[in-house]
């Protein structure tokens, strides 16, 4: 009635062998401790890389907190010479950032569950299921999504105009929706296609039907997978720019790129107000994927039930 | 039975979009009695908020009206407007760019009311010279090009053009003198060069040198030469004087050293920042920095319209304020524009140095009413400059000098002009080259528009 | 239940009835895949056909009239100079956006995951991972803007570091010269790019069992031995996501060129999509850009079948390798 038993004793039996193994993995790491010099030299190129990768971002720090005069006169790349937070007050006003900052989240949340869901659907059809032509299926996606945004936007525009979305948020979220499902369904079929058979079989046995076995064996092991993909579409939804740019006409309905980028006059550009809108645009998305980052190495993914 | 289904499916979705296509013929819209606008805009140049400023007036003005307002972004305005101003929920009138590429363009597409009635009715045609009603009129039937004989499909309340701003300090600190004649520039220049500065704050990416181009070309032109090369009233001979001159020049300025030949990769922030950071004396650029420079500055700066110029410089209106076709109100839609023309209005942009065309002789800060100072102040400390900014251009506006800018023949001359540019500054092509390029980009546009 | 006992209940079926228990293994997952496909066909199958519908005619675009040309834009793109050096400069992007970074990337998930996350312990690698993919988070816009200060030929940083530190006389004019500026892009690229395959490529390592490792480290196998031992074989199924990912972006790129030369100097940096969106938005032909659109769509179909091929290979070869051992 409730969940196969068997499946679960056999992912906890899995779950906490390999948290065993962690365990002895961290004991023996603790044990050891060599002085060996290559280690921090490893370490110091590998934080050395990390600050070059970071580096333009403490030029937008940096720039920030400028005035626009301070800016013009000492150029991009020295210190402020003063803290200002005029910048950011200013972008914080001028773009009315709470109601883009909640366009931007609902959007992109709703729009990267609708991704992940369709992708596990698609790739437990096609990955496990193996249902006929699935390697066409998947091929027909992936290429569909790769045709340059210029190349349907022309279409799109007029078909949900024509059925009344013109400036409606719920394209963005199908739009995005759909394109960031066809990577998904491409990443979670490929691994699911080295799915243990065991535990299906042992689910049909216990009489799972497919739904159950989705969510009770499938779902739990490809969590992580999942997670990731999650992390992805929700940073390029919340980036997205070509789409919201023609469908969001009006500061209601616009997201924080979109925002930032009314900013940009035709030659018109106050600097520090843009990096200082860049700068709390950025904190949400960063947040995010700090938070969710933890879930990404937690790998009880298929292959370690191999 | 699932053969069915994809079958309806597929003839559910096929049919949607031949509605939604066959949807956009042209027709004329209704027009609904309701008193409601609704208005796109954007910071543009010539004062950021000047637009708001304005609806806001309009709005306490007419309280019957419902005001709706689009705030929107030049890029967003430059890359959909043919799409998001043919919506059905398109705004009444919008902030658009001005020229055959974009206004005719949508005119020819037929997404821009026709607004030559309002024009006469409204009297546009006495308020506006004739040089920059050109500018607000297209041939929507012939490509959309831009013509004395076209339809009015935009409205144009201020003026733009190009000139040269100088760095009084940097010349006064090298015992320079303002130049006032080609000659004198060409010597300041040289002098410059001789004590080890560049002289030009410049970049090769956006418009400033196509912009400094067109000016050397228009120093050898006629009007007739800048019919023939804007509206296409006769074939453009490129082997003609104003192009042989204006390429050679350019190509000699930047050998001496006058023009920076690391410029070509830069854009315009790069070239405004460099000049108010006090790194070059001379910047041959647009009036929309008249702001910048006098705030960011921390020097004492002047400007002068660039010397050979007098009969034809380069230069136009600011953006137009289009009406799309699918509006549902367009007499309030005109009587906006016709606000926006209104001495109210326009004597705001003369104190903000945004040469306007209808301001009263006795325009002061003062007398504006209070919806549309400048909450800033920025302009307070500069109505002297700012005045003289206008009377310059004034005296072209009188000299009917007013000769358009250089990328407006077709689509396809902006990227063309600067990539040909970019071969002189970073002296990869010859003059020769250079003019080569430009005329095959201006004959291909030609023969787009079906010429 | 264990494992044995699965398993030979698993061989005891097999040998009773194999084909019924495949097919009865195998169905009833047909419909899960029908959200998906009505959502393509509708947002992204019906617009591509009505694209190349519109590459078949002349059109300005709006509410301006169709005129049927036939292949004739077609035709056109064959004698198109900037055309061909737009596609010729994807080979540039393809190397910055797919190649660099997944070597860069196999290299450093490896060296986060079996060295820094073992001897510095996870929290300093997934540290690291977080900074590598931070320009991932960063839209394209904001990012233009940054590396055009960065590479900006008079106050750039790099100009900046090259005359300070190295005493440069000429310094590079990155963005203006048009041998150099394909480089400055890819610079850019590559620099978004890294923490991509990263992140992937950790995740695919939480998944391979420590055991292989060590008994790899007991039988005294190096670092490179194990990566190119375990680690390699191990993520396969994501180095060719990352792959095929990769390379479509790098067919695709449109930001980065649009933020940092708009495809110049002198044509030097113009890709396929920056040119059909040029002849899109900036020139209103609207066929012709269609027309680029469709062969650029072709294209991709194409590079993709082919690493969808060799992967499918490489997992049937796995496959039968598994039942023969």
């Amino acid at each position: 009635m409730s969940m196969s038993s068997s499946v679960k004793n056999t992912i906890q039996g899995r779950m906490t062998a390999i948290e065993r193994k962690d365990q002895i993995k961290r004991e023996t790491a603790n044990r050891r401790k060599p002085m060996n010099p290559m280690r921090w030299v490893i370490l110091v190129a590998c934080v050395l890389l990390a600050l070059i990768i970071l580096s333009p971002l403490f030029l937008m720090v940096l720039n920030a907190f400028k005035t626009s005069t301070d800016y013009t006169q000492n150029g991009p790349l020295s210190l402020p010479s003063e803290l200002y937070f005029g910048g950011l007050v200013n972008f914080w006003k001028a773009t009315n950032f709470p109601i883009k900052f909640w366009n931007s989240l609902w959007i992109s949340v709703v729009s990267a569950l609708l991704s992940v869901g369709l992708s596990l659907f698609n790739a437990y059809a096609l990955g496990i299921g193996r249902v006929r032509g699935s390697a066409w299926i998947v091929a027909l996606f992936m290429i569909l999504t790769m045709l340059p945004g210029e190349g349907f936007i022309y279409p799109l525009f007029y078909m949900f105009n024509a059925v009344g979305m013109g400036n409606s948020q719920w394209t963005i979220v199908i739009i995005c929706g759909i394109i960031n499902m066809a990577f998904g369904t491409y990443l979670l079929s490929s691994v699911m296609s080295t799915f243990p058979k065991e535990l299906l079989e042992a689910a049909q046995i216990d009489g799972a039907g497919r739904w159950r076995t989705l969510w009770g064996v499938v779902f739990p092991i490809m969590k992580s997978n999942c997670a990731v993909l999650f992390i992805f579409f929700f940073i390029w939804t919340w980036n997205e720019f070509y789409f919201t740019l023609i469908f969001l006409t009006s500061g209601d309905t616009q997201t924080i790129p979109l925002a930032i980028a009314s900013l940009q006059g035709d030659r018109i550009m106050d600097v520090p107000t843009i990096n200082a809108g860049s700068l709390i645009s950025l904190v949400p998305a960063f947040l995010f994927f700090l938070v969710f980052q933890r879930t990404l190495t937690k790998g009880i993914t298929a292959g370690a039930v191999k | 039975m699932r053969k069915s289904i994809r079958t309806a499916i597929a003839a559910l979705s096929a049919s949607a979009l031949l509605a939604s296509l066959a949807a956009c013929g042209g027709s004329e819209t209704a027009q609904s009695e309701e008193k409601e606008l609704t208005i796109s805009w954007y910071y543009s140049s010539g004062g950021g908020d000047t637009w708001e400023r304005a609806i806001n007036l309009y709005k306490k003005q007419n309280p019957d009206i419902k005001i709706n307002e689009v705030h929107t972004s030049f890029p967003q305005m430059q890359k959909n407007a043919a799409l998001t101003l043919q919506a059905d929920d398109a705004p009444d009138v919008a902030l658009y760019n001005q020229g055959t590429s974009s206004v005719g363009n949508l005119a020819s597409q037929g997404i821009l009311a026709d607004l030559s009635e309002y024009a006469d009715q409204y009297g546009w045609t006495d308020i506006l010279p004739e040089s920059i009603q050109t500018v607000a009129k297209y041939k929507a039937d012939d490509g959309g090009i831009m013509s004395p004989e076209g339809q009015w499909y935009g409205v144009p309340v201020n003026g733009e053009f190009v000139l040269v701003y100088y760095n009084q300090d940097m010349f006064d600190a090298n015992g320079i003198e303002i130049p006032e004649t080609f000659e004198d520039l060409e010597n300041a220049m040289q002098q410059f060069v001789d004590k080890g500065i560049t002289p030009v704050a410049f970049e090769g990416n956006e418009t400033a040198s196509q912009h400094l181009w067109y000016q050397l070309a228009l120093s050898k032109a006629d009007r007739q030469w800048v019919n023939d090369y804007q509206s296409y009233e006769h074939d453009v001979d490129f082997s003609g004087e104003p192009f042989t001159y204006a390429a050679d020049k350019f190509s000699e300025w930047v050998q001496k050293g006058y023009l920076p030949d690391n410029s070509g990769g830069l854009v315009a922030e790069d070239m405004i920042t460099q000049f108010c950071a006090g790194e070059y004396p001379i910047m041959f650029s647009g009036s929309w920095w008249f702001g910048r420079v006098n705030q960011d500055g921390n020097f004492k700066s002047t400007f002068r319209a660039l010397p050979g110029n007098e009969n034809l410089n380069t230069g136009a209106t600011g953006k137009l304020w289009v009406v799309p076709e699918t509006s549902k109100h367009k007499d309030l839609a005109a009587d906006f524009l016709n606000f926006l023309l209104s001495e109210d209005v326009q004597n705001m942009l003369a104190t903000e140095a945004g040469l306007p065309f209808n301001a009263s002789d006795d325009y002061s800060l003062d007398a504006l009413p209070d919806e549309l100072r400048n909450p800033l102040k920025t302009f307070d400390e500069m109505q002297e400059s700012a005045k003289e900014f206008n009377d310059v251009f004034e005296q072209l506006l009188d000299n009917d000098a007013i000769a358009l800018y250089p990328d407006w023949p077709s689509a396809g001359m902006y990227d063309a002009l600067n990539s040909a540019l970019q071969g002189l500054i970073n002296g990869n092509s010859t003059p020769e080259q250079a003019t080569d390029e430009i005329k095959a980009a201006y004959e291909e546009g030609k023969s787009d528009l079906g010429l | 239940m264990s494992r044995t006992a699965t398993s030979a209940h698993n061989k005891r079926e097999r040998n009773a009835n194999e084909k019924i228990y495949e097919k009865r293994l195998r169905s009833g997952y047909g419909r899960y895949i029908i959200p998906g496909a009505i959502g393509t066909v509708v947002i992204l199958l019906i617009p591509f056909v009505a694209n190349i519908w519109i590459s078949l005619h002349n059109w300005r675009g709006g509410r301006s009239k169709m005129k049927f040309i036939g292949l004739d834009n077609y035709i056109k793109l064959i004698g198109d100079e900037k055309f061909w050096t737009s596609f010729s400069n994807s080979i540039y992007m393809i190397v910055a956006m797919a190649v660099i970074p997944l070597l860069i990337g196999l290299i450093l998930s490896a060296v986060l995951f079996d060295y820094i996350g073992r001897e510095f312990g996870g929290k300093t690698s997934s540290f690291l991972r977080a900074c590598y993919y931070i320009p991932q988070i960063l839209p394209v816009g904001v990012a233009g803007i940054l590396w055009n200060w960065i590479l900006n030929s008079q106050t750039g940083a790099i100009n900046r570091i090259l005359a300070g530190f190295f005493g440069v006389e000429k310094t590079p004019d990155w963005l203006g010269d048009p041998d150099l500026a394909i480089y400055a892009v890819m610079l850019m690229l590559i620099w978004s790019q890294i923490g991509y395959p990263v992140v992937i490529f950790m995740s695919a390592l939480g998944r391979v069992d420590p055991e292989l490792y060590e008994a790899a480290a007991l039988d005294g196998a190096g670092w490179w031995r194990r990566f190119t031992a375990i680690t390699l074989p191990q993520i396969k199924p994501e180095i060719f996501v990352v792959v095929l990912t990769c390379t479509v972006a790098a067919l695709k790129v449109f930001g980065p060129v649009y933020m940092l030369t708009k495809g110049g100097p002198q044509s030097s940096t113009l890709v396929p999509s920056y040119y059909s969106y040029i002849n899109f938005f900036g020139k209103s032909q609207i066929g012709y850009g269609a027309a680029i659109a469709s062969v650029l769509a072709i294209l991709i179909a194409i590079v993709a079948a082919v690493i969808m091929v060799f992967q499918n290979r490489s997992a049937a070869r796995e496959r039968e390798g598994a039942l023969n051992a």
